[in-house]
């Protein structure tokens, strides 16, 4: 059961920033982005390019997360101040980036292993020390991101993806926190990406396929399966948080779980499938009942 | 009732969690050899068998393997990968160069032979990675090419953009230039540009040649529809693509990269020999596959092919039988 534990926190942990990007952009703007797709193999790809370069690990992965909001705002803007819908805006994007990244990268896949990186080192010493200084990183990011929420700027992206019009008739720039809102969660798909392609060792132009349905499966499965614990009908952002993370090791230990089981792999997306549906499933008719 | 259900499924997970848990803790006497495999495909399965049937015959009862197939999804083949380390394998058999990354970069403190892998020899020589590399040089295809057809000059290299591949397309441009050949290469990043591409072939090509391309060989069909039409040679670098219904191929056998696996996995249990220690495993018994059936639709000659392959010390294998009929 440990090992189970310790295999479904190592694999979600790296995800965490992916999550609370997608709950910015699913839950509090109201769009599905798929940029995250392409966005999450900008920053792993920016950061082993440039890590293989001899740049340094931390400048590296802060120009990664630079790359990353780069992809998000020009998806805001291909927008065109919301008269393109976000999920064909991303789809472009996702498309956009896939050149970019093969350019970026010179080839299609950059190998990590005798390169030094941001937790390289650590993992040195020891696997508690290296995933210790992981999750370090990965607190942070969440830390700034609550405290994000929580402040005006917090509650504008909210305002923004609740009613966009009226926010802009009461004088706020909905065109700017747009690009803001999307450029903050791409940054933290790249972070996720930059991240995990230290983890496993190499950035490859094929890791990002399917993330944006990952992580929307998993905060939807985190945030129904919080909201029967909560009195209110609804979620506040230290519970959205919550849900986020929870969904995110939610998947991973169903994962693990099914494989423990020894379902054959070509079922497996089937039965992780239908599983989310029926958490989705639930989630309408919550809704339809509130 | 949604409380209820969220609790019972819960309850099950954790329960058949636990259960295979105790199915694990219930050690077996044999080495458990945990094969990784990152997507399907016939080429990964004929070296599995290669490498399974060969070391279950030379350690016969010692060992049993685990294989895994991640289904071309990353965050699943890592869930695999610290499955098999929770279960105590004794040795790791990772196929294909970036499952084989995967592996050296999640396991530290058991041995990995990575099979139709390569990886830079500094990161091979820190980790505890054995290889086997099933590449042959474009240059060795360019030259048998221009051996076999030695008056013509322009051929049409399909390509993806697969790590490996890339570097070999320069190569190979490289090798044709070098024997008069001009190569027309066409990079393809998913398979429907397959179908354009084929179609967009000018009408001077006098040939198709494909590296050993996983993404191109699953598309190999569109190539060969395009190569009977114009008939104009397929040549490849793999049985199964001739198989179905490229002319020949010049390449190793796939089951031979598993045996060759095998034997390296030997030197690892049995004589305890450390897998970075070992040298990368190159395949140097070539062999030039036929489909007689192909060489007549795309109207090839056999017997140059026979006779190039004779003076070239290669093995001539006729894999006609197997092929696909419906493709003529």
């Amino acid at each position: 059961m440990i090992s189970l534990l310790i295999a479904t926190l190592t694999q979600a942990l790296t995800l965490v920033p992916l999550a609370l990007g997608i709950n910015l952009s699913y839950t509090i703007l109201r769009a599905t982005d798929m940029t995250i797709d392409g966005s999450f193999v900008l920053g792993a790809a920016v950061f082993a390019r440039l890590v293989t370069l001899g740049v340094p690990p931390l400048i590296a992965f802060l120009i990664a997360l630079l790359s990353g909001a780069i992809a998000g705002a020009f998806t805001a803007l291909l927008q065109r101040g919301g008269k393109v819908d976000p999920l064909l805006a991303g789809i472009l994007m996702a498309f956009i980036l896939y050149s970019i990244n093969m350019i970026v990268m010179g080839r299609p896949n950059i190998n990590l292993l005798s390169t030094p990186t941001l937790f390289s080192g650590a993992f040195l010493k020891s696997n508690l020390l290296g995933w210790s200084s992981i999750a370090l990183t990965i607190l942070l990011f969440v830390m700034g991101f609550y405290g994000l929420l929580r402040s005006r700027l917090g509650l504008q992206l909210r305002a923004l993806g609740d009613n966009a019009e009226l926010l802009s008739r009461r004088g706020a720039p909905a065109g700017l926190l747009r690009v803001l809102g999307f450029a903050l969660n791409n940054l933290l798909a790249a972070a996720s990406g930059a991240i995990t392609a230290q983890v496993i060792g190499y950035a490859d132009i094929y890791m990002g396929v399917g993330m944006t349905l990952i992580g929307i499966g998993a905060i939807v499965l985190g945030q129904h399966i919080l909201l029967p614990f909560l009195k209110s009908h609804y979620l506040r952002t230290h519970s959205e948080l919550v849900a986020a993370f929870s969904g995110i090791v939610l998947y991973f230990f169903i994962l693990n779980s099914l494989l423990r089981i020894n379902i054959n792999p070509i079922y497996l997306k089937l039965c992780l499938g239908v599983l989310l549906a029926l958490f989705l499933g639930m989630a309408v008719q919550k809704r339809r009942t509130a | 009732m949604k409380k209820l259900f969220i609790c019972l499924f819960s309850l099950t997970l954790l329960l058949v969690s636990g259960c295979s848990e105790d199915k694990q803790d219930q050690a077996v006497s044999s080495l458990k050899i945990g094969i990784i495999i990152p997507i399907e495909h016939p080429a990964m399965d004929e070296i599995t068998k290669g490498f399974e049937d060969t070391l279950s015959t030379a350690l016969k009862g010692q060992v049993e393997f685990e294989v895994m197939r991640a289904q071309g999804d990353i965050n699943l083949q890592r869930a695999m990968i610290l499955q098999l380390k929770n279960q105590n394998v004794a040795l790791f058999v990772p196929v294909a160069t970036s499952t084989t990354e995967m592996t050296a970069a999640m396991v530290k403190d058991r041995p990995i032979v990575g099979l139709a892998a390569l990886v830079p020899e500094k990161t091979r020589k820190a980790s505890p990675l054995a290889l086997v590399n099933d590449e042959i040089t474009p240059t060795q295809l360019i030259q048998f090419i221009h051996s076999v057809y030695p008056d013509k000059k322009s051929f049409a290299l399909v390509y993806s953009n697969d790590d490996k591949i890339i570097p070999q397309v320069s190569e190979a441009v490289l090798a044709g230039k070098n024997s008069g050949i001009t190569l027309d290469a066409r990079m393809i990043t998913t398979l429907p540009d397959l179908y354009s591409t084929a179609s967009a072939l000018p009408s001077t090509t006098e040939g198709i040649i494909v590296l050993k391309d996983l993404l191109v060989a699953s598309g190999i069909s569109t190539l060969v529809k395009e190569a009977n039409a114009k008939h104009i040679p397929l040549i490849t670098s793999d049985d199964g693509t001739v198989q179905n219904g490229a002319s020949f191929a010049l390449g190793v056998k796939e089951y031979q990269i598993g045996v060759e696996g095998a034997k390296v996995a030997r030197k690892i249990l049995e004589d305890k020999i450390s897998p970075s220690a070992i040298p990368v495993v190159q395949m140097t018994h070539l062999s030039v596959f036929i489909n007689k059936n192909a060489l007549a639709l795309q109207n090839q000659a056999l017997d140059n092919i026979e006779k190039q392959t004779a003076l070239y010390h290669y093995h001539l294998v006729d894999v006609t039988e197997k092929k696909i009929g419906s493709l003529q």
